[in-house]
């Protein structure tokens, strides 16, 4: 052995070239580098427990505050296109995508529409991968009545997402399950709203009837039979299948979970969350630790857009006068809806109590989503990205359910639709002088039909429906015109375009919405 | 803000020669670096209101805000070695081989750890000394947001084998395998090769006659190079991402959701082509020119792309394009009269880069930047598709007679009608330019007198565009460009900007107004200096003294508005927009060199 290494060099080398053969051999190896500080799908370390999918559909759930599901746009969309409300802010702000949606057309090229297409699509994303892997991955163990709930509740979200897109845009692409390979799969036509419909039907069928009541504590706000079944009920009247209406809105009335006794100021506090009056609504939190990233921007971008204390958020969709002039005498749920930027001569208040300073940008801004001055300070935050937003509230499923009653007809139907009435209009007359909101008492199905049209504008003020009423009743053309919005063409403006981005993108698959 | 940076970087090598012909050279790198920084957030928010209702130039502090500090460390690993054996024969006085045989590996590691908190209760102060987390307590709301890692390696072996005869005929070829660990196991290696042929022409006898020509090389080469660079760690692998939560009443549950679209295929992006060329001294060797042709197809190229109704992004080999131009290089160095040198080299290029077919499968339009950037077989990658802009509609008569949108008004941009039919939509708009530079440039010249020396170094691109769309942004409603000075207001004010009005829509589409022409000319460096080497300066021990002035990117030639001509190329389907770019920094040195 003495003379195999005569120097140093030699030695050196040797070691080099033992180590490169053993690098050599274990190529392979060597090139296997495991991902750092990431889950992939092979190795999350999957919870076991009640709902083994949960981690899958929570993601849908986390979707529901996206900023292109439920913020700026889907206000724009869902109200600021409506007489109830104006785009808000400053003149300027948010340039011609934002004033698009007040003054009409929506541009084509609008950023609005494109966030919501895209946000729209990734949430039913979510919820068809929640449908693939309750079918396909057989590492979770889980029993046939887990899985067909978590179906329901795939099945409850994407029913939603299809109900906004196919209100909003019309004809949309459809996805019935996950595609395999998004890159060669995704790009398809559109399909009919008469094809959507019947998916969203078949979609929040199958939910109401295999969703729980309501869930553990812990869960509060989870998709609920009576939250299916309630936007069902949505989806029938937005189609004038009326008798369907009032069965499933009966379901939900019938179903014990539900009642008017919250009162209508407590229902939009941070202290009403969840209340006996919620139907679906869609979770937010926030603390001094994490501000934003559990909540929603939906509140802070309608909130008051003023300096300092009143520095609350961008000011966007606002109450129009129209609204304003729309309420009976005395309805207490003006003051609550509506958010009064003090003058000179008459003083705003905040349901608090504060009073608002003189010159805000805009004369009046959504009350429904004020914020309380103590959960601001202890968040740390003026932002209110904890509040919950309320997508389908009961007194919501009573209109409508009075509002199929009385299109179907007969005497015992009226009777049905002229009391659900009037059961919203003794809980919002609670605290007014007396002579307040009277009962109606006609059973004259015009009269009623007016009366009720006219008290989902008020009891719903800011809440998303406007627009789809007036859309549904076929009367958005002389409605806007009425309240100023000239440029509004219902043949053109009642749904927004596709967006030009997503033409662009599918290559001649999709196609434009007529006039645009 | 405290930042500290170490770094250690060595290598050792061993050398090795045997049995006369053989040379066997081993080599390992090591790269460790460590950074740890330290610094304070005054104040989580400051608005500066500028006119929106409050008083100009308010500051506006949020209630309910106290500064924070934070945190960061970082470390990263680089190790390498290479491993080369070498055989050079030369046969006989004609034949000369010469072979290398070679091996190498690369690994990089690194982490991160970083973190914030914020006390609630007092006033942290703007104190280094008090810049460490743990100064508020831990019952403080605090962020800690980051803590990652990072592992990738990449191997390859190559075998080179040149031969020559006489020095006049040349002839080489390489094969190679590369591996990494950005791909899957069976995608991770790829092989590649290279042939090459060279023919001295200077040295045959028929050339004597030409006396003019000192040197003359006349080469071709055709080869594949693979690349796998621009792509983020185990792509292949079906990431997640769990920063999403639900959330039930004030209970907040982690979700996991795809983190992007997976292609488990995806593999090395292959350049393939041919080269082919001459070098050339001329007139004593003062003269020389290099020309090269080259025609390259790049095949599989790596680049997320977004996909229809889907947010998304799917990392995938493309298509094919073919990369095709020619270099140009010539120089002339020479002297006049015992004191005066002088020597100027310049070089030209033009690349044609077109695209053959976007790629297998993929049923949509590649568009890049929000449609801005469209890829599509027969034209330029990633190229610029928009409205082309004509002029401005000066009033209700001119809009009356010209194509337009139905709700364009007097003041905004009129496009041309591409397709005839007498209204302006969607369907009118066009190729407007490529944001690749198509000619590349520059120029050195080098003057000497005496002890004087001068240097001048030019360079620029031609034939791109620039995508201004900092300009497009639409939330900025109270700062604009000084080019807005210039807004149309009444008919005849301007045929270029339109209207001073940001809910005009048609305004703000992508168009030919919101290119410029990405040509631009610098004078990369100027330099003077004067070289001091007499007997005074060596009686003090100084052999030479030199002392120099010298400036990098003193003037710009250009007519782009923004901060830097560069353009700035991220996405190769989706580049050329200014943001707001980086300018490149005018630096001047004043130097003193001295040799003892």
């Amino acid at each position: 052995m003495k003379n195999i290494f005569n120097n140093p060099r030699q030695l050196l080398l040797f070691l080099a070239v033992f180590f490169a053969i053993g690098f050599t051999s274990s190529c392979k190896k060597f090139l296997e580098t495991p991902r750092q500080g990431a889950y992939t799908e092979d190795n999350y370390p999957y919870p076991g427990g009640s709902g083994p999918y949960d981690q899958f559909i929570f993601g849908a759930y986390n979707d529901l505050r996206a900023f292109g599901v439920h913020a700026i746009g889907f206000l724009n969309a869902t109200s600021a296109r409506s007489d109830d409300a104006d785009k808000g802010s400053t003149a300027a702000d948010g340039g011609a995508d934002y004033n698009g949606f007040d003054n009409f057309p929506v541009i084509i090229n609008s950023g609005l529409a494109n966030g919501l297409w895209t946000g729209h699509f990734a949430l039913i994303q979510k919820c068809n991968n929640t449908l693939f892997q309750i079918k396909n991955n057989t590492q979770i163990t889980a029993t046939a009545e887990i899985k067909i709930q978590t179906e329901a509740e795939a099945r409850f979200i994407r029913g939603y997402a299809y109900f906004n897109m196919v209100r909003m845009f019309g004809r949309v692409p459809l996805f019935d399950s996950l595609v395999t390979d998004p890159a060669a799969q995704n790009n398809r036509p559109q399909s009919s709203p008469a094809q959507l419909y019947t998916f969203i039907e078949g979609d929040l069928q199958f939910a109401a009837a295999n969703l729980p009541l309501s869930w553990d504590p812990k869960f509060v706000g989870r998709a609920t039979k009576g939250a299916a079944s309630g936007l069902l009920a949505k989806v029938y009247i937005t189609q004038s299948k009326w008798g369907l209406a009032m069965g499933a809105a009966n379901t939900v009335i019938n179903s014990g979970q539900y009642d008017l006794t919250t009162n209508y100021t407590r229902i939009f506090e941070e202290a009403g969350e969840n209340s006996k009056e919620s139907v679906f609504e869609i979770q937010a939190t926030a603390d001094a630790s994490v501000p934003t990233n559990n909540g929603i921007q939906y509140t802070q971008v309608q909130s008051v857009r003023g300096s300092g204390i009143w520095n609350l958020g961008w000011g966007f969709n606002t109450p129009s006068a129209q609204l304003a002039a729309a309420y009976e005498p005395n309805d207490p749920r003006r003051a609550r809806t509506i958010l009064f930027t003090s003058t000179p001569t008459v003083p705003g208040f905040t349901i608090y109590g504060e009073l608002t300073p003189n010159g805000l940008p805009n004369p009046r801004y959504n009350q429904k989503v004020y914020t309380e001055a103590s959960r601001r300070a202890s968040v740390g935050s003026q932002s209110g990205w904890w509040m919950n937003v309320r997508i389908l509230r009961y007194a919501d499923v009573k209109l409508m359910m009075a509002e199929a009653a009385n299109e179907v007809g007969g005497v015992a139907n009226a009777t049905a639709a002229r009391d659900a009435l009037n059961e919203v209009r003794a809980r919002a007359r609670i605290g007014a002088p007396s002579g307040t909101l009277p009962d109606i008492t006609s059973l004259d199905q015009a009269v009623l039909r007016d009366a009720i049209r006219q008290e989902r504008r008020v009891e719903l003020g800011m809440e998303h429906d406007r627009f789809f009423d007036l859309v549904r009743w076929g009367i958005s053309g002389p409605v806007m015109q009425a309240a100023g919005k000239t440029n509004f063409n219902p043949s053109r403006d009642n749904l927004l375009p596709i967006p030009q981005q997503q033409l662009d993108l599918s290559a001649g698959v999709l196609t434009q919405n007529p006039g645009y | 803000m405290i930042d500290k940076d170490y770094r250690v970087l060595g290598n050792v090598f061993a050398e090795f020669k045997f049995a006369k012909d053989f040379t066997f050279r081993s080599t390992f790198y090591g790269d460790f670096a460590f950074n740890t920084s330290r610094s304070y957030n005054p104040l989580p928010f400051t608005v500066r209101d500028i006119g929106e209702g409050g008083l100009p130039d308010e500051t506006v502090f949020p209630v309910n805000a106290t500064p924070s500090v934070a945190q960061a460390q970082g470390e990263s690993r680089r190790f390498q070695q290479d491993h080369v054996l070498n055989f050079d024969k030369k046969i006989d006085s004609k034949n000369f081989i010469a072979t290398t045989l070679g091996f190498t590996t690369i690994s990089n590691q690194g982490s991160f750890i970083n973190g914030t908190r914020r006390d609630t209760s007092v006033i942290i102060p703007n104190n280094p000394d008090f810049f460490y987390i743990n100064v508020a307590n831990l019952a403080n709301p605090g962020a800690f947001g980051g803590g990652a890692g990072a592992n990738n390696t990449a191997a390859g072996a190559f075998a080179r084998v040149s031969y020559n005869y006489m020095g006049k005929y040349l002839l080489n070829a390489t094969i190679r395998k590369d591996g990494s660990s950005k791909f899957a196991p069976e995608s991770s290696w790829g092989t590649f090769g290279s042939v090459g042929a060279g023919w001295v022409v200077s040295d045959e006898n028929f050339m004597d006659k030409f006396k003019s020509v000192d040197f003359l090389k006349i080469r071709a080469a055709w080869g594949t190079t693979g690349n796998s660079n621009g792509i983020p760690d185990n792509l292949f692998q079906p990431g997640l991402s769990n920063a999403g939560t639900a959330v039930f009443g004030n209970n907040i549950f982690t979700s996991v959701q795809d983190a992007y679209i997976v292609d488990r295929n995806i593999r090395f992006e292959t350049v393939r082509g041919v080269d082919v060329g001459f070098d050339m001294r001329l007139l004593k060797n003062r003269m020389n020119l290099e020309v090269t042709y080259y025609d390259r197809k790049t095949t599989g190229i790596l680049s997320a792309t977004e996909v229809p109704n889907d947010t998304r992004r799917a990392f995938k080999n493309l298509g094919e394009i073919t990369n095709a131009g020619i270099e140009v290089s010539a120089g002339w160095n020479d002297k006049l009269g015992r004191n005066f040198t002088y020597g100027i080299s310049s070089n030209f290029s033009y690349n044609k880069n077109r695209v053959n077919s976007i790629g297998d499968g993929i049923n949509f339009a590649l568009v890049g930047n929000g449609g801005a950037n469209l890829t599509q077989a027969g034209q330029s990658i990633g190229y610029f598709y928009g409205f082309r802009q004509t002029g401005i509609y000066q009033s209700s008569a001119d809009l009356a007679k010209q194509p337009a949108f139905t709700n364009s008004l007097p003041g905004d941009i009129s496009y041309a009608d591409v397709n005839g039919d007498g209204v302006i939509t969607p369907t009118d708009r066009e190729y407007l330019g490529t944001p690749l530079p198509v000619y590349n440039f520059g120029t050195n010249i080098n003057l000497g007198y005496k002890n004087f020396d001068f240097q001048v170094e030019l360079q620029g691109v031609a034939g791109n565009k620039i995508f201004t769309q900092r300009r497009i942004a639409s939330f900025a409603v109270t700062n604009y460009e000084t080019n807005r000075l210039n807004a149309w207001t009444a008919p005849g004010t301007s045929n270029i900007e339109p209207i001073l009005n940001n809910t005009r829509g048609n305004n703000f589409l992508f168009s030919s107004h919101y290119l410029e022409p990405g040509d631009y000319l610098r004078i990369r460096t100027l330099q003077v200096g004067y070289t001091m080497r007499n007997k005074l300066t060596e009686k003090i021990g100084i052999q030479n003294a030199r002392l120099y002035l010298s400036g990098q990117n003193v003037v710009n030639w250009s007519q782009v508005t923004g901060y830097s001509p560069e353009a700035q190329i991220g996405s190769i389907i989706g580049g050329g927009a200014d943001n707001g770019a980086f300018p490149v920094p005018a630096i001047y040195t004043f130097g003193f060199n001295l040799t003892f």
